[in-house]
């Protein structure tokens, strides 16, 4: 079970001369269950990539591009289904909202499925509870929701259609540092609780550290670095090359540890590195 | 996506330096002289002095060609009913209930080529035109009428920030779409209510979207002490130039022409 | 005369707002309080950074900061106009620059030269001034190359520079800057701060950037921190980066390395916590290695 993309080229205005090509060559399997970071400058052609995942952007006619969802390719004709599979929260979701309550608005993709009021009730609850919702706000007008349960709102409505795969872009953009935290643990809980697959794009490396299991880094239109946190910030001077830096707190342990080799560098997020200095300073309660 | 008003086409001719004003006069000067002319002397004298602009102001003929397509219905619809309907004297021929007059074809000719000349003569204003340049020579002209009390300043600095937020909202517009196909909304639904119902979950958030921004651009404009017109200074400023001179000329030889052309070359 | 530029004394605000009322389900009209008492000065030339989580009033402050908003009770005093005072309006606006969130709502040029222009030609501004002004001003934000460019063609952290300049222009004493790295990625972000606090050391430019990443109070002279409309806790960067408590309270985050020692504190180390940078804690740490405090254990 996963989402492929083979040999993916995009080239946004084609013989004109505003001509660009956003990627190139792109092969990428995303694999149930995996809780992936994408990160790369604002044009690297993340955003551009991650279209193609449920066939916003489609392969270009006359290329062997691809991109085969649970095996299936992806057409034109079973594009729609695959959009049931591949869910896409885009950045700033809130100002998509269009619904008079919150309760109409996340179950706006249902209303095709032809379920029972039950049914949809009961699935509506489900995806407000997850993205951490309560009961009583589904009668609201969105509008007189503050930004960042609005946010919620439209992530809800995205994930109320149960996809194997979510597509997070920025989800956290704009949002106070709690507010941020609350997106991402959601993230995190989706996959662990339903086993969705979750792609997050972020500008923040901190926080692709603090919960993703894969990360692709992206560079001009290509995938430039692909692997575990630990291999990809194992590379410090390779992101440098790219404009782009490993996490505040891994930064500082590769430097210690360039001077002190017996102090770990394998350090990626804060909690990674109270651990390593607990066990070397004097004093503490542990 | 790529929404480009007025088509401007990047040049240095004499049309594409001339101020604004200028060619919006001329503009309009051309189109009070097209209704006039009523020869196909005239019209063919008019042909000459718009294509010899378009050369000179370096306007590809296949751009021209394009903005006519657009309007192929408008010229088609007008031919038909001045073929049907026109009661001259001398019948061609009869289609079905409905006599064809010589005078009809000729009429229905004239229409056309009337058209086209107008188009094309607009065009030429667009094409070499920026649309901001456009506002700027409308509030010129249009500021005598503010004695009247009409707010000339208010218009175009309206105008001027709805162009500024085209890219804007049409980058917007794409975003949503996207994001509520990825949700399940059907842009291709052969049924009516669908496709209805698809188009109010753009509009609607297109629409909020649109108020906040005002709200906010508002803001940040007072902020900057923006308070209407009175008292402001101009960056940009209208300036005539020789290519104005070059434009004045070339319109008075017109002018001459189609007066001769009116009250007869006898006289000469 | 004292050396105040901005001062607030016991502000209020409040705004009414509709709502459904609970029994009879008309619309009633209910006074939200936005900011509630709230005291404090901004000497000419500081650099004061309000952090706070959204919608804990600190728009709203900056907002009467300018005029843009009257305060419901209680005065704010800008370069000594009281802010009411309708009439000097304009004064305190010309006086007092303001840099919005949303990089694409407040832009009004048709290209970054124009929209520099644009607080210069509604002060009445002769355009040959405006034209050096703009070379001056594009230069100070480095988007010298950048005169013609069409707006929507830069990005976020550009358009919030080319706001900078356009304020710049019209030579104010003091640039507000309103959430004004929130929509923007981590480089925009960076360019943003260095330009505001360039402008502070170079210009004397009174500076009050309102933020909600903790990252960015690092280099301000003083930091205040807001929840609820009310004010928290105010100091220095350092003294701010040790009351780590009153930050999680406040909705907020502190950067990696100052979480670190935080919560190695907690656990009860004998660590200082008034670390800003990572630079400072890479010294520090190897301060605490030369003294033996931390040293290589066998496992």
């Amino acid at each position: 079970m996963s989402v492929k993309i083979e040999n993916i080229n995009c080239t946004y205005m084609p013989k004109t001369p505003f001509e660009k090509t956003a990627l190139y060559d792109i092969n990428v399997e995303i694999k149930k269950g995996e809780l992936v970071g994408i990160i790369g400058h604002t044009g690297s052609g993340k955003s551009t990539l991650l279209q193609h995942f449920n066939g916003l952007i489609m392969p270009p006619k006359n290329s062997d591009g691809k991109v085969i969802i649970d095996g299936e390719v992806l057409t034109k004709k079973n594009v729609r289904e695959i959009r049931k599979k591949v869910g896409y929260v885009f950045q700033y979701p809130e100002y998509q909202l269009f619904e008079e309550t919150v309760y109409k608005d996340i179950a706006f993709g249902l209303k095709k499925l032809k379920l029972t009021e039950e049914e949809e009730r009961s699935a509506v609850l489900k995806a407000a509870v997850t993205v951490g919702l309560s009961e009583d706000i589904l009668e609201k007008s969105v509008y007189d929701l503050s930004g960042g349960q609005k946010r919620r709102v439209a992530i809800a409505g995205v994930i109320v259609m149960n996809p194997d795969y979510l597509i997070l872009d920025e989800p956290a953009a704009g949002l106070d540092p709690a507010g941020k935290f609350d997106i991402l643990s959601f993230a995190k809980k989706l996959r662990e609780e339903r086993g969705t697959a979750v792609v997050i794009v972020s500008h923040s490396m901190e926080d692709i550290a603090e919960i993703a299991d894969r990360i692709i880094v992206m560079n001009d239109g290509r995938i430039v670095m692909d692997g575990s946190p630990c291999e990809i910030f194992s590379k410090k001077e390779k992101l440098n090359e790219i404009g782009l830096s490993v996490p505040e707190i891994t930064d500082l342990f590769i430097r210690l540890n360039a001077e002190f080799p017996w102090i770990s560098k394998e350090v990626y997020t804060v909690e990674d590195s109270v651990k390593v200095l607990a066990s070397l300073l004097d004093g503490g309660d542990a | 996506m790529k929404i480009s008003i007025g088509q401007y086409v990047p040049g240095n001719s004499v049309f594409h330096r001339a101020d604004p004003r200028t060619k919006i006069l001329w503009t309009i000067a051309m189109m009070v002289l097209l209704l006039i002319i009523n020869s196909f002397v005239g019209y063919a004298i008019a042909a000459v002095f718009v294509i010899v602009a378009l050369i000179i102001s370096r306007i590809n003929i296949g751009l021209i060609l394009k903005s006519l397509k657009t309007v192929t219905f408008l010229i088609v619809f007008t031919m038909i009913l001045n073929l049907l309907f026109y009661k001259g004297e001398t019948v061609l021929f009869t289609l079905w209930k409905f006599d064809i007059y010589l005078e009809g074809v000729m009429f229905s000719l004239k229409m056309i080529i009337r058209i086209i000349l107008l188009i094309s003569a607009t065009s030429l204003l667009t094409f070499t035109t920026t649309s901001v340049m456009l506002t700027d020579g409308l509030e010129r002209l249009l500021k005598p009428l503010t004695v009247f009390g009409f707010p000339a300043h208010d218009v175009s600095m309206m105008m001027s920030i709805a162009l500024r937020f085209i890219p804007t909202f049409s980058e917007e517009t794409d975003r949503i779409i996207k994001a509520q196909s990825s949700r399940g909304a059907d842009f291709d639904s052969p049924n009516l209510y669908e496709k209805i119902k698809s188009f109010v979950s753009i509009l609607i958030p297109l629409f909020i979207g649109a108020f906040r921004r005002a709200e906010e651009l508002a803001t940040a404009m007072e902020a900057k002490c923006y308070r209407g017109g009175e008292g402001r200074t101009r960056l940009r400023v209208l300036k005539f130039s020789s290519a104005d001179v070059v434009i004045l000329i070339y319109s008075i030889i017109f002018l001459i022409f189609v007066i001769f052309e009116k009250i007869g070359w006898q006289w000469l | 005369m004292n050396d105040n530029y901005v001062t607030l004394e016991n502000v209020y605000y409040s705004y009414e707002v509709s709502e459904n009322d609970e029994n009879s389900d008309a619309m009633v009209g209910v006074t939200q309080m936005a900011v509630e008492n709230i005291s404090f000065s901004v000497k000419k030339g500081e650099f004061i950074a309000i952090a706070g989580r959204n919608g804990s009033g600190k728009s709203t402050i900056a907002r009467l900061m300018n005029a843009l908003l009257d305060p419901t009770e209680g005065v704010v005093i800008v370069n000594g106009i009281d802010t009411k005072d309708n009439e000097k309006i304009w004064d305190i606006r010309s006086n007092v620059g303001m840099v919005f969130q949303n990089p694409d709502n407040q832009i009004v040029g048709m290209s970054v030269e124009e929209d520099v222009a644009f607080g210069m030609e509604n002060l009445g501004i002769p355009r040959d001034e405006m034209l050096t002004k703009i070379d001056k001003c594009l230069k100070t934000v480095k988007l010298e190359n950048e005169r013609k460019t069409e707006p929507h063609l830069l990005s976020g952290g550009q358009k919030q520079r080319v706001a900078i300049a356009g304020i710049l222009a019209m030579q104010p004493s003091c640039i507000v800057l309103d959430e004004a790295t929130a929509m923007l990625d981590p480089d925009g972000r960076k360019d943003v701060i260095f330009t505001v606090h360039k402008l502070n050391r170079e210009e004397g430019i009174t500076i009050i950037l309102i933020t909600h990443h903790m990252d960015e109070i690092v280099g301000a002279d003083r930091v205040i921190i807001i929840d609820e409309g009310h004010i928290l806790c105010s100091g220095t960067p350092k003294e701010i980066f040790t009351a780590d408590d009153v930050i999680k309270k406040a909705g907020l985050e502190l950067p990696q390395t100052a979480k670190m020692f935080n919560l190695l504190r907690k656990s009860g180390f004998d660590v200082r916590r008034d670390i800003l940078s990572a630079d400072e804690a890479f010294e520090y740490i190897k301060e605490l290695i030369a003294s033996g405090k931390i040293q290589r254990r066998c496992e």
